[in-house]
């Protein structure tokens, strides 16, 4: 049975002391935030530590919480100034990364296995979501697993509702362009 | 129609990427992070349970040390130097104190002709044991416990350690001049000083000298109790006797 409290009140009743508050946080937010992190650097490892810290720092700000932040918007937001951190840290743009490429497997390699196809196919998304500028590429992770509007994301980017659009626009283009099949390689 | 492709193929995508991007943390990272915000319940709890408590505990000891300070008395002097070797020298011990005479010395304005006539005194009262007269007789008994509260007075100051000794001359020195030091460093008041403070044995000294004719050291002493004790009663033998000239 799911917990009829919103977010917000879950953060607040943690913030006040109940740990089953963040428990049940916790199970509805460990995935979206995992994915978000994972896909944005591309690597488990890395993904991992992040992912940990970025939880750490939603715990400790709890008693900063305040109703009205949009637990998602604000869980997010801390994630999203964690890779900013990491790829800074780094010194290196994100998502520049030619060895991702390389551990793409070829189209044409069918296997009889549907998990191996399925590793595969994650893979390849990997990869391609690696190939992204990361201007693109953070625009529609944060799409996809923050479930952000234009307007949110383009609050967080500090840029126009239209550039975001336009981001998101490039970045499904490419996506589909690498992931599927075009009309001419169907043809072929 | 192409967007409608285009809507498709956003579809498509959306569902491969929930499909294939699928990932999650693993079950230790989930262990560790809910371990983390146990962690933070539980010190909120202790944190949130008594918030004035810490205040409670300083404001407790600061008004502890402020007890403590001002419980103390203050330092009658500066720290004798440990340093200072102590005299080797044998006749150190039995020599007069050094210190004891610099406290001698260091008496009361009302106190020195007292202690300079009971020093005569005790000359003059062995001089009278050797010679009993029926005029000095009478006052030998109190000469004898003028000379007895002398004796105490050296027999004290001879038994002093080097390091008393040592003491004694640090804090006369520091306290020259500075009756407020003195009275810290001597608390406990002399036989000499006793005596000074007792008319009764003033006037004794006083009968004394003048059984011994020495009129002029008399009427001195006399001065001296007249300023110290200006509303006691003087005898009239005395006064008679040693009335200025």
């Amino acid at each position: 049975m799911t917990d009829p409290r919103t977010d917000d009140d879950l953060m607040l009743a943690f913030a006040g002391g109940a740990p089953d508050a963040f428990e049940v946080l916790y199970e509805r937010y460990r995935k979206p935030l995992y994915r978000y992190l994972y896909h944005a650097v591309g690597d488990k490892a890395a993904a991992d530590d992040l992912y940990q810290d970025v939880w750490s720092r939603i715990i400790a700000s709890g008693e900063k919480f305040r109703r009205g932040n949009g637990f998602k918007r604000w869980a997010f937001r801390i994630a999203h100034n964690r890779l900013v951190d990491h790829w800074r840290a780094l010194g290196r743009q994100p998502g520049m990364d030619a060895d991702a490429l390389d551990t793409v497997p070829g189209d044409g390699r069918q296997g009889p296995d549907e998990t191996l196809e399925r590793g595969r196919q994650a893979e390849r998304l990997r990869a391609a979501l690696m190939q992204l500028p990361p201007d693109q590429r953070e625009a529609f992770l944060l799409q996809q697993e923050a479930g952000l509007s234009l307007a949110d994301i383009a609050r967080r980017e500090n840029v126009g509702r239209e550039t975001i659009k336009s981001r998101l626009r490039y970045a499904v283009g490419k996506l589909r362009g690498m992931l599927e099949p075009g009309p001419e390689a169907a043809g072929k | 129609m192409t967007e409608q492709r285009n809507d498709k193929h956003d579809a498509a995508l959306e569902a491969l990427y929930r499909e294939a991007g699928d990932v999650e943390p693993d079950a230790g990272l989930d262990r560790i992070i809910r371990a983390r915000a146990d962690e933070a319940v539980r010190n909120g709890r202790s944190s949130n349970r008594l918030p004035w408590l810490g205040g409670l505990v300083t404001a407790s000891v600061a008004v502890v040390a402020i007890a403590v300070v001002l419980q103390q008395t203050p330092p009658a002097g500066p720290v004798p130097s440990i340093t200072a070797p102590p005299s080797e020298d044998a006749g150190a011990f039995m020599a007069p104190s050094v210190g004891a005479e610099a406290r001698l010395e260091s008496e009361s304005r009302e106190t020195r002709p007292v202690l300079d006539e009971i020093r005569k005194m005790q000359s003059s009262s062995e001089a009278a044991e050797a010679e009993p007269s029926p005029s000095a007789s009478a006052l030998n008994a109190r000469g004898r416990s003028l000379n007895r509260a002398t004796q105490a007075v050296e027999q004290r100051n001879t038994r002093q350690s080097p390091m008393e000794k040592s003491q004694d001359n640090v804090a006369e020195k520091d306290s020259l001049g500075d009756e407020q030091s003195e009275n810290a460093a001597e608390p406990a008041r002399s036989p000499v000083a006793e005596i000074a403070e007792n008319p009764e044995l003033m006037l004794a000294r006083i009968e004394m000298l003048i059984a011994n004719e020495e009129i002029q050291r008399a009427r001195d002493l006399l001065e001296a109790f007249r300023q110290k004790y200006p509303e006691y009663t003087i005898p009239k033998k005395i006064r008679e006797t040693v009335a200025p000239e």
